[in-house]
């Protein structure tokens, strides 16, 4: 089975995003969309956050864009702000993808969304008892959070509970936490899981360095979905490698592929 | 002897750090001077050597630990010496958010400064912020947020300090990664920064110091 691919660029935190969305820039926004889709991202993250007050229009705005340029996309919703995910999902054209629920009481509304879209949903195993820091305390608060998901209506099949890759450099203890946690989740829970690895190089030097040895470790670790700049050559090398060297790229095909293309 | 103290702390060696302390003690050196010319230096050169882009953060860390141990050591005789902390400030993470690793860097970095930090952690409320700024007599308020969905609970903290009639006698300092010197102004606060190391600069300069 594949890696499935989150693209994530099209971010508000970053610059470029930012103003797009406040020049009503559609172009920018179509071409990070573009860039990615042709760079293997399986779906795309939106996020908006950025736009404050008028997050819920521009969250809309980032999906009807995409959509207008691109047709029938995935994409992942990039909010914790109940009336922008709502706004977003009621333009989604494909099967959306809410990011993101946790056991915090503030994303319980955002919860009961994702159930009433059928979303698949990435949740974040925290906030029953603060940041999680081993394996054991990612895997008692996903449990926690399937059960409540499971509640509102939301089956385990539609889950990805995220592994939390957290800055190695503030505590070497969270790589590994990170790892075990996929692994634990998946034969505890039976639920599906994902990472992000960019937060996993924070306050060192040539993180990218550090995100592509970390994504080839989750790739091994089992994670299913992973969300990174697929656009960057390193990162896609290391991910195609990384399948294919865990029997996730039957006869190796995808690395053979990308091998010939170059 | 400061001098081996001070490189003790630079390159992170807690055991030696929390000897030499013990040693520049039995040497009849005054603790506040150890304080100063050698721990609060120390950390001065962390500081910027972190802004120059020439130390990452496990440095910054371990130099802190180093710190650390040698306050353990300085700091009963530096009580009984009667030297006052730089200044007092309240350090949380606001309501809503977990996230902590900004927070703590800006806590252990004032610490080396001199300052007395009381951290309330994560998802503090406001009126957790309005209670121990009170109890501890702040000088400083510092807040931190992570998400564009928690840093509105900044100017609720700024707000419930002015309904309380502590707002005049205390500073408040903002910091995280959505937050910009432009939304400070905008929600009342005193000061922003960017990092660990300006948050120092910036809690002297808002206490009259340079």
């Amino acid at each position: 089975m594949r890696t499935f691919i989150i693209g994530e660029l099209i971010n508000s935190s970053r610059a470029e995003v930012r103003e797009a969305i406040e020049r009503q820039d559609e172009e920018v926004i179509r071409e990070l969309a573009r860039r990615q889709l042709e760079a293997g991202a399986d779906a795309l993250d939106l996020n908006a956050a950025a736009a404050m007050e008028r997050e819920p229009d521009a969250l809309r705005w980032l999906v009807e864009v995409v959509q207008d340029g691109l047709g029938e996309v995935r994409l992942s919703l990039d909010t914790a702000n109940p009336q922008a995910m709502e706004a977003g999902l009621s333009a989604c054209r494909a099967r959306p993808i809410v990011n993101s629920v946790s056991n915090e009481r503030s994303r319980m509304p955002i919860v009961e969304l994702a159930a009433r879209a059928e979303a698949e949903v990435i949740g974040l195993p925290m906030g029953r008892a603060g940041m999680p820091k081993t394996a054991e305390d990612r895997l008692a608060e996903a449990r926690a959070l399937v059960e409540a998901c499971q509640k509102a209506g939301i089956p385990k099949e539609s889950l990805l509970i995220d592994v939390l890759c957290m800055s190695v450099g503030s505590n070497p203890e969270q790589g590994p936490a990170a790892l075990s946690a996929a692994r634990l989740i998946r034969e505890e829970l039976g639920v599906r899981t994902c990472g992000a690895v960019s937060n996993v190089s924070f306050g060192l030097p040539n993180r990218k360095l550090l995100n592509r040895t970390y994504l080839a470790m989750l790739v091994a670790a089992g994670v299913d979905a992973v969300i990174l700049d697929p656009t960057d050559p390193g990162m896609r090398e290391t991910l195609l490698s990384a399948e294919a060297l865990t029997g996730k790229d039957r006869y190796c095909m995808g690395y053979l592929r990308y091998h010939r293309k170059g | 002897m400061l001098e081996k103290l001070k490189q003790a702390v630079l390159e992170g060696d807690s055991e030696r750090a929390a000897q030499l302390t013990k040693e520049a003690l039995e040497k009849g050196l005054e603790p506040e001077r150890i304080l100063n010319d050698a721990l609060v230096a120390a950390m001065e050169v962390v500081g910027e050597e972190y802004e120059r882009g020439d130390r990452y953060v496990p440095e910054m860390l371990i130099s802190a630990e180093a710190m650390k141990a040698a306050m353990e050591v300085l700091r009963p005789e530096l009580v009984a010496a009667g030297v006052k902390p730089r200044g007092k400030v309240v350090i949380g993470t606001v309501e809503g958010d977990l996230h902590d690793i900004g927070k703590n860097l800006v806590a252990m970095m004032l610490e080396g400064a001199g300052f007395e930090v009381v951290d309330l952690g994560t998802e503090v409320t406001a009126e957790r912020f309005v209670q121990a700024a009170r109890e501890h007599r702040a000088d400083i308020v510092g807040m931190s947020a992570l998400l564009t969905t928690t840093m509105t609970h900044m100017p609720e903290v700024i707000e419930a300090l002015k309904r309380e009639g502590l707002r005049d006698g205390i500073k408040v300092m903002v910091g995280g990664a959505p937050v910009t010197q432009e939304y400070a102004e905008r929600i009342g606060a005193d000061g922003y920064a960017p990092d660990a190391a300006s948050a120092v600069e910036l809690a002297k300069r808002l206490l009259g110091e340079s």
